[in-house]
């Protein structure tokens, strides 16, 4: 008995010992990995929190067959805080979405499978277990330890569908060809065929089916191309040999296909399965071998994202009629370029006091250098010695080198419209045309001395302003209607925006210009928006002084600053942070929506709002361009007493899904 | 930042129908749509491409769409002395035009229906006039029009108001519309309401008059 206590015990500690670490799975040739530390966000949250959420047992039902209501997450054998890889892998035979999670255990997994397989076929191969599902591609496949979904969106030309219109693989049953001739009739009546089962949602069907059934149907059109007859009692029924031939063509295309299935069938099992059964050995080399990878990783982090743009996305099916429909992923890719970033790393920092997001974007070394020049500038601290701040509700601030960007703008823009037009077509001859005609007109140098690149935006109040409308009234017996004016409150926006600038006299030019044409008015230095001819709702002034160009709804401001005597009044810690990053960004979202009253809104929508309004409070976004990347970070603050911000998020989401059912 | 100041899309805006019938069925009808309460917050979208997917349009856009409106107005049988006019400083619309019975207003809706959706534009009685009972059935349609709509475009709806003012050379004897009143001369018949109220219960939107002979 003590021998069999101790192999047991044994047993269950090499099984914990050598339990595979997920990440290790996950394979080299992915080029998008989510890793999501459940370890960790369950030790914040609290596990029997997580399983007691609707919402999430409800998500986790969708991702694993049941939709059963009665099933729980706690109860299917899953091992919720083992971690969860979601990746993209791009092999040469196929693309697919992987998620791979852990097993608690196998059994109640595999008889909760069992329960819930549909028309899936379940199969044992070597140390795992497979199930194809119905749709033809998605498969589960699991053992002991850990389990994987995959849901497959590209296949190779070798693997390809039967139809060159559908990704038909091989569940899916030929549709039972039982034409109901009736005496009264001279067509077949094909309807049921797209009915039930065979009605098919975006991206989620086979089309192989329609494609046949198209074709048996065209076979009956060639047997019906008799004049069409008018009237009903004149149409002849199909004679006994026209049935019989019809009959015996319809057999035919049925064979021919079975053939055809069967075929390419046991080809693409073999290859889901050889892919397959790689999660289930041990992988010398995998994602942890990309240093890529590995150094955007945080340690702390609870959830990692890393994303690279793969020439291999592109490379196949690009243009294949039914493949579009499914490259969801390959059009996330699409947006990415040398310009835009061509590789992403991003870490969730679930803290006790905040959310933090860090991301890094990465560039070619050609891209890089030019990034380098272009964020080479500091901002400058006499912009900020012109800003009051008794109050900020937004406050925006970058600085950039502006002649370099305008300098490179010809080239970034061209390349980033090439990226968008690739799936069009090459335009590489047109687009060098139209790059070189702007580096022939564009005048950077003049462009940079004009807006040379520090900008502050701050966003101060919403205050409450008279408006006037137009409206009509009725005399007493409503013969006759009369316009007549009306007001009201308007709650609107007070804001100051400032750039630097070298060239105030070319701004004063511009801005002359604008009072010529009536749209402003130039009063004591500074100008002033005409509201009658500017078609824009606040009253704006402007004024260029000592190389800074400010614009502010506040005219007692503009006044001040035109005279030289206006003094800032930005808190320390606020003019740290502009000073030290080329992009800052804070915005109060609170007393932002605390200005948004929601007149009108009733019930579950304004519930929704007020609980947001409540629960929020600031966001700050830093950014730089630092290391060869563009760094940035945002903290989301919370509200007072939280547990920490994975309890905040979670029952953020939980209460608002509350409110929704209301 | 000026997706933030547009937050709450609900507009205030003002639709007028008013309809004057003549013993013949013969009359006059006119249509505001007047958004100049909602100044502030369309200034700020003009700013905008589009919102919610849609296209802003420009002040040009709007007139020629509403010159093109009338023009196809005055080309319809039985409508004449059509009036149309956009005040792109007010931000309003007004619509007005003769007709020589009431049912050529049927025929105007199934017309633009039928330029928008040629498959799916089904004529349909709205209003009719027989035996001086003025019938009207536009509840169901404007149902169906707001369920159509997507639930972020439905927000616009909210602080919307409806007026309808129908008025008749005789007397009305009786009416079925419980959300309507009829003024003191019993020659006119009113609904004020804002419209997300008319739409939960849409019956209101509909009436059956009878008009002394």
């Amino acid at each position: 008995m003590k021998k069999l206590a101790l192999i047991t015990l044994n047993f269950l500690f090499i099984s914990q010992v050598f339990a595979q670490n997920l990440e290790e799975l996950v394979p080299l040739s992915s080029n998008f990995v989510l890793s999501v530390d459940t370890k960790k966000i369950c030790e914040k949250i609290g596990k029997e929190k997580i399983y007691q959420s609707v919402p999430f047992n409800t998500f986790i039902r969708e991702l694993i067959l049941n939709k059963n209501p009665e099933v729980q997450l706690k109860n299917v054998g899953i091992q919720l805080d083992r971690g969860m890889e979601i990746f993209y892998n791009i092999t040469p035979s196929m693309h697919y979405l992987g998620i791979l999670y852990g097993i608690e255990d196998e059994s109640i997994f595999e008889s909760y499978i069992n329960e819930n397989k549909r028309d899936g076929q379940l199969e044992k191969i070597g140390n795992f277990k497979l199930l194809y599902l119905a749709s033809n591609d998605e498969i589960i496949a699991w053992n002991k330890d850990h389990a994987i979904y995959v849901k497959v969106e590209y296949l190779s030309s070798d693997l390809k569908p039967l139809s060159s219109k559908s990704d038909s693989y091989w569940y899916r049953q030929y549709p039972e060809l039982d034409p109901k001739a009736s005496t009264n009739s001279n067509s077949y009546d094909f309807d049921y065929y797209q009915q039930g089962d065979y009605s098919c949602d975006e991206g989620a069907c086979d089309e192989g089916d329609y494609s046949e059934i198209e074709m048996a149907y065209e076979v009956v059109e060639e047997i019906t191309e008799e004049p069409v007859q008018e009237t009903p009692e004149s149409i002849e029924p199909f004679t006994a040999e026209e049935l019989e031939e019809m009959h015996v063509k319809l057999e035919k295309i049925k064979a021919e296909y079975e053939e055809k299935r069967i075929e390419r069938n046991a080809v693409l099992k073999a290859a889901y399965q050889n892919e397959i059964s790689t999660y289930f050995s041990v992988m010398d080399v995998n994602i942890l071998s990309n240093s890529a990878f590995t150094k955007g990783k945080k340690a702390e982090s609870d959830v990692y994202l890393w994303l690279s743009k793969d020439a291999m996305s592109f490379e196949y099916g690009w243009n294949d009629f039914y493949y579009p429909r499914k490259r969801f992923y390959r059009d996330l890719m699409s947006g990415l370029n040398a310009f835009v970033g061509q590789e992403l790393s991003a870490n969730l920092f679930l803290k006790a006091d905040k959310i933090t997001l860090e991301t890094a974007l990465k560039y070619n070394e050609e891209v890089t250098q030019l990034y380098e020049e272009i964020y080479s500038s500091k901002f400058s601290k006499k912009l900020l010695k012109q800003v009051r701040a008794d109050q900020i509700l937004w406050i925006s601030s970058v600085s950039l080198n502006s002649e370099r960007l305008w300098h490179h703008y010809p080239s970034i823009y061209a390349n980033i419209i090439e990226s968008q037009l690739r799936k069009e077509g090459d335009f590489s001859e047109e687009i060098a045309v139209v790059v070189d005609f702007f580096e022939i007109m564009m005048d950077e140098k003049a462009l940079g001395d004009l807006v040379t690149g520090d900008m502050l935006f701050v966003l101060k109040s919403f205050n409450e302003t008279e408006v006037k409308y137009t409206t009509y009234e009725y005399n007493e017996d409503y013969s006759e209607r009369t316009e007549i004016e009306g007001t009201r409150i308007e709650k609107l926006p007070q804001f100051v925006g400032l750039f630097s600038t070298n060239n105030g006299e070319y701004i004063e030019r511009i801005m002359n210009l604008a009072v010529k044409h009536e749209l402003f008015m130039r009063t004591n230095g500074y100008y002033e928006s005409n509201t009658k001819s500017l078609d824009f709702p606040m009253h704006l002034g402007f004024a260029v002084k000592n190389g800074i160009a400010m614009m502010s709804t506040d005219l007692y401001e503009i006044k001040a600053f035109s005279e030289g005597k206006l003094s800032g009044s930005m808190p320390k810690d606020l003019q740290s942070k502009i000073l030290k990053n080329q992009g800052y960004n804070m915005i109060n979202i609170q007393e932002i929506m605390k200005a948004f009253p929601y007149d009108g809104y009733e019930g579950k929508t304004l519930a929704s709002y007020e609980y947001i309004r409540n629960n929020l409070r600031t966001v700050e976004v830093f950014a730089n361009f630092t290391n060869g990347a563009f760094e940035s970070s945002i903290d989301i603050t919370l509200p007072e007493n939280q547990k920490n911000s994975a309890d905040f998020v979670w029952n953020f989401v939980h209460d608002l899904v509350e409110i929704d059912k209301q | 930042m000026i997706i933030i100041f547009t937050l709450p899309l609900s507009s205030c805006f003002e639709v007028i129908h008013e309809l004057n019938l003549n013993a013949d069925g013969s009359g006059h009808v006119e249509f505001v749509l007047n958004f100049s309460r909602s100044e502030t917050k369309i200034q700020l979208l003009k700013l905008l491409d589009e919102v919610n997917g849609y296209k802003i349009p420009t002040d040009r856009e709007i007139h020629e769409q509403v010159a093109s409106f009338a023009d196809s107005a005055r080309v319809s049988p039985g409508i004449k002395n059509v009036y149309s006019r956009y005040d792109e400083r007010s931000y309003s619309l007004e619509f007005k035009c003769d007709f020589d019975r009431v049912e050529r207003l049927n025929d105007r809706i199934y017309s633009l229906w039928q330029q928008k959706e040629p498959t799916k534009a089904v004529r349909e009685k709205y209003c009719t006039f027989v035996n001086n009972e003025l019938t009207i059935l536009i509840g169901a349609r404007i149902m169906t029009l707001f369920k159509q709509m997507k639930p972020a475009d439905r927000d616009v709806l909210i602080g919307a108001d409806y007026k309808s003012i129908m008025r008749f050379e005789k007397e009305v004897l009786s009416q079925t519309n419980k959300g309507s009143k009829l003024i003191p001369n019993k020659k006119v018949i009113i609904i004020e309401s804002p419209i997300l109220d008319l739409i939960q219960e849409p019956y209101l939107f509909n009436n059956l008059i009878k008009i002394k002979a």
